[in-house]
């Protein structure tokens, strides 16, 4: 943070390097497990192979969801495309020649002569499905609510594609003849490899981006988080994962046709990772082991005695009972080393100094002109305008429905006015997205909070830490910091929807800070509160304001509040600007008054 | 979540979990670990237990074919077994595992099966597992046996250890072709769906055969399984010039009863020819409109004659009659496996595949089965069934020269 560097010392060490101490714990403890069992595999008889070099390779695909859907909570129908896609092109890389001669005859020549040695010819299949997941990921990761609907069109166009391509894939005929190379160290190799990846991902810059835009894609993009590129490159890296999973798959079945990589697959690996908890890597080990516990013992308890059909109600059994006692699945949206690291104490900080007092002279940082937005017929704001000083308070009040939060909406890019200008210090920023103009400098809190709830508070912070530019690492030290300074720190490892109303608004408060703002858009801070606790928050804003070296726009319904505490005040009645200057001579202006008619001095707070 | 509560939860599931990992792998290897001691096979002639290894679908999406096999599969090893056991003394013993109709586990079960010295082994009516479980026992130089897998690839797919129960997709186009021209048909319109290889490749064969008899394939179309309609189809067939005197297509349902009403229902009366994927009750419901349709089949399911004894022995066991022929052609697999293990006079794998590979007119309850010189499919009889006022009526069985059936196509 600005100035806090030279001031602030964190003292528990631990605290800063915690983040990568858990990631290398987790991936050492996991990677040491899928170790063991491929080296315990390979000496058992044919039939435990093979059910662990499959439960091997389900996992690498169900690392490959949770990448995505696990981190970004989009629920991905299309994953299996890309097993498919990978499976076949691993198989027609390292085919012999005489074998595709028989079976591939349409193959193009140079595809014929070609015979790679498996390592070499899965990492061709990787490549390729990376390939398609960037074409498929250009269109995903366009859409919002549509999404995963969408992943539903990507698997049957594959589909479609794998059974049209027949030259390479013999349609929808069996595709035969690749030597079943996947032994259980090759598939457990490949799924460590998953696993370091899909851990590490989530505790990335990206990761942790598109795990906040799980949480809530309007705060995320508020906070400065790249919502649509950051689930792009999700999607990516799990398409090339995925295509692990597939490069594994051919070796494994040694023929297979496009039918293979369909619903079946995809609702088998869907079902592991939602019964092991999409949200963590652990889930979705513990998933596809618990699932595949479940098949094939129930299995051989139906074969056993004759009761077919066991495998597929027990499967029914513990979906219903997870949805049931666990709705995001056994592991939840955290890791096991997570929660065990968070339930310790938290951190402290030992010297504070204050930052030397940086504010300067009077400087326009928000200037907000000729605002027009209509919802159809309906003139939600009319040539509205607002500005905002450096350390100064700007407030905007206005009775419900006169506009108010339209134009917070309006300003930080949420929703599109039909004209605006607005300057943000001396950059024109109208023209540019939410998380752009977060990181330009504008940050925010919400009428109704709105954090990363399945985050921790501490990383709830480093989200905009890391969209102000911040290493993972050293977003980790501002956001301590920051959370200090608003009074939370002790609150730092807690999942932010655990805390209470006031502590959640100092968090949300944290967040906007680290964008390092040059404005703060507060949306009534102080709902919900007493006058006792508004009166004390205000105290905190202005020392945050100071510290930051911010112009804040208040918006409040609290007029008293709004009295002590602003420079300058701007009232809005039915989309227009009725007032605007010193909040005493604005608020005794009969025309504020009459807005206010009827509603008291103290109206209602849901606007 | 309970921040205090949470990770001990969460550690205890873990726990859970891991036990259950651990049974299930445990169980899996104990199951093995029983199977490994390998006494000494009896000599041949000698008495022993001819263990049947059964990896099918269950349930899943096999099942509809692979359940009615093993009742009548299940039907005769009982009948076999009550009189002492094939020659009195070769008795079957049959070991089911479900595979639920997936490909990777219908390969576990086969291993896990192989594992228990079995004579023979079983495998769903489809290409992709059988050659999946096929390729283990052609390791393990066991026979393996498709229920009704007609892609006549399995062979090549997977080795010579491996058959299907089903005649070929190529010989059953070749019964049609050949009917086809003694009708005196000269033009043919085929109908293909890209999307199975069952409905792909059988108008190949059908028109390589056709044409190899002097007719002409005039025009070739394609649907999607599953659309909703054929009118454009029907459009092109109308437009065709010279107009075909017959149309050939495998599509079933629902795909057939919606291209034979588009078909009729736009006045074209050109005489159609299917496969056996219609041979179906909503074949027959049809009515008018499926009038005069032909298509082959393994055989038909009336209650007379031999199948009627079958039916009474059907009957008695499972206390309905059979619903498909499936159950039928389930049960002819056993008499195959009769006729083999008569030949062989042994349970040992090896011999069992020597006699099957060589298995000639092995007597069915459709007709004569065969397996010498043939591509690892049987050499059966087909029925071709005209559907006569909404009846199956029998035009004939044929059994074509394999030399002269179009080649399998890879």
């Amino acid at each position: 943070m600005r100035g806090d560097d030279a001031g602030m010392q964190l003292i528990p060490a631990s605290f800063v390097v915690t983040r990568n101490s858990r990631k290398y714990t987790s991936t050492i403890f996991w990677a040491i497990g899928i170790a063991l069992i491929g080296l315990v595999g390979n000496g058992m008889s044919q039939a435990p192979q093979l059910l662990l070099a499959n439960s091997l390779t389900l996992l690498i695909g169900v690392l490959a969801l949770q990448i995505f859907s696990g981190n970004s909570g989009i629920l991905s129908f299309g994953h299996v495309g890309f097993v498919g896609v990978s499976a076949y092109t691993t198989g027609i890389m390292s085919m012999t020649p005489e074998i595709k001669k028989a079976s591939l005859s349409s193959l193009p020549v140079v595809l014929q002569e070609i015979s790679l040695p498996f390592p070499v010819a899965m990492i061709c299949g990787v490549v390729v499905a990376t390939l398609v997941g960037v074409i498929s990921g250009l269109l995903i990761a366009r859409l919002r609510d549509s999404a995963s609907i969408a992943t539903v069109g990507i698997l049957i166009i594959i589909h479609g594609i794998l059974v049209g391509a027949e030259d390479f894939t013999r349609g929808s005929q069996t595709f035969f003849g690749v030597e079943r190379f996947t032994s259980v160290p090759v598939a457990a190799s490949v799924a460590i490899i998953a696993l370091i990846v899909a851990r590490w991902f989530r505790d990335s810059r990206v990761g942790l981006h598109v795990r906040a835009s799980r949480d809530d894609v309007i705060s995320a993009s508020s906070a400065g988080v790249r919502v649509q590129l950051s689930q792009f490159k999700a999607w990516v890296l799990s398409a090339a994962v995925a295509g692990g999973m597939g490069a594994c798959y051919a070796g494994l079945l040694g023929a297979f046709s496009p039918k293979d990589f369909y619903f079946t697959l995809t609702l088998t690996m869907l079902t592991m990772l939602i019964v092991g908890g999409s949200g963590s890597v652990a889930g979705a080990v513990i998933g596809v082991a618990l699932v595949m516990a479940v098949i094939e013992n129930l299995r051989k308890l139906g074969d056993s005695i004759g009761l077919f059909g066991l495998t597929n109600a027990g499967l029914a059994v513990i979906i219903l009972l997870t949805l049931y006692l666990r709705p995001k699945g056994i592991m939840g949206f955290h890791e096991p080393e997570e929660i065990a690291a968070f339930g310790g104490d938290a951190p402290t900080l030992i010297r504070q100094d204050l930052p030397e007092d940086l504010t300067s002279a009077s400087e326009e940082v928000l200037s907000v002109t000729g605002l027009t937005k209509k919802f159809s017929g309906l003139v939600a704001l009319d040539d509205a305008k607002i500005f905002v000083q450096r350390g100064k308070i700007s407030g905007l009040i206005g009775p419900n429905g006169s506009g108010k939060s339209t134009m917070v909406n309006c300003i930080t890019g949420v929703t599109k006015p039909n004209s605006v200008v607005i300057n943000l210090g001396p950059i024109q920023i109208h023209k540019e997205h939410t998380w752009q103009r977060a990181r330009a400098g504008l940050g925010r809190t919400f009428q109704n909070i709105r954090l990363f709830r399945n985050l921790t508070v501490l990383d709830n912070v480093v989200v905009a830490c890391i969209s102000a530019g911040e290493s993972v690492k050293s977003a980790d030290k501002s956001a301590l910091a920051l959370l200090n300074q608003v009074g939370v720190l002790h609150h730092a490892y807690r999942f932010a929807g655990e805390l209470s109303f006031g502590d959640q608004r100092r968090v949300e408060i944290a967040r906007a800070l680290a964008l390092r703002p040059s404005v703060l858009l507060l949306d009534e801070p102080a709902a919900g509160m007493n006058p006792a606790e508004s009166e004390a928050l205000l105290a905190q804003f202005r020392e945050i304001m100071k510290k930051a070296n911010a112009g804040m726009l208040l918006i409040d319904h609290d007029v008293t509040l709004i009295r002590s505490a602003c420079d300058s005040l701007t009232v809005l009645d039915h989309g227009k600007v009725i007032a605007q200057g010193n909040p005493e001579q604005v608020l005794s202006l009969p025309e504020v008054h009459a807005a206010y008619l009827g509603w008291g001095d103290e109206p209602s707070n849901d606007d | 979540m309970n921040r205090k509560t949470g990770p001990l939860k969460v550690s205890k599931t873990i726990a859970g979990l891991s036990a259950i990992m651990l049974l299930a792998a445990c169980s899996s290897g104990a199951s093995d670990a029983g199977s490994s001691d390998e006494a000494a096979a009896p000599a041949a002639g000698e008495a022993c237990i001819v263990k049947v290894g059964v990896g099918a679908g269950q349930t899943g999406g096999l099942a509809y074919a692979d359940v009615p096999h093993l009742e009548g599969f299940e039907l005769w090893a009982e009948q076999v077994n009550a009189n002492g056991g094939v020659d009195g003394k070769f008795t079957i013993e049959t070991i089911v595992k479900d595979s639920r109709s997936d490909i990777t586990q219908s390969a576990t079960v086969a291993a896990e099966l192989l594992a228990q010295d079995i004579s023979i082994l079983i495998t769903s009516a489809d290409a992709d597992p059988t050659i999946a479980a096929g390729a283990l026992a052609q390791a393990e130089g066991v026979t393996a046996v498709s229920w009704f897998g007609s892609a006549p690839i399995v062979q090549l797919a997977a080795g010579d250890h491996v058959f299907s129960n089903a005649f070929g997709d190529n010989t059953q186009a070749k019964v049609l072709a050949d009917h086809a021209s003694e009708m005196g048909y000269q033009n043919a319109y085929t109908l293909a769906s890209p999307d199975s290889s069952y409905t792909k490749m059988l108008p190949v064969y059908f028109g390589e055969a056709f044409e190899a008899n002097g007719g002409k394939v005039v025009g070739a179309g394609n649907f999607s399984m599953g659309q909703a309609s054929f009118s454009v189809i029907v459009d092109e067939i109308k437009a065709l010039s010279p107009a075909p005197d017959v149309i050939m297509t495998p599509a079933y349902e629902p795909d057939f009863p919606t291209f034979i009403k588009a078909l009729r229902g736009a006045g074209i009366t050109t005489p159609v020819l299917g496969t056996d994927g219609i041979d179906s009750p909503t074949t027959l419901a049809l009515a008018d409109i499926a009038e005069g349709v032909t298509y082959t089949t393994p055989g038909v399911l009336k209650n007379e004659g031999v199948m009627g004894t079958f039916f009474t022995d059907y009957n008695a066991k499972y206390g309905k009659d059979p619903e498909t022929i499936y159950a039928v052609t389930g049960y002819e697999l056993g008499l195959t496996l009769e006729a083999v293990v008569k030949q062989a006079q042994s349970c040992d794998a090896d011999a069992v595949w020597q006699a099957w590979a060589n298995l000639e007119g092995a007597q069915g309850i459709t007709g004569k089965i065969s397996y010498k010189g043939g591509d690892g499919m049987a050499i059966r009889e087909i029925a071709l069934i005209e559907i006569k006022n909404s009846e199956r009526s029998l035009i004939g069985t044929f059994s074509p020269d394999p030399a002269t059936v179009p080649k399998a196509q890879l």
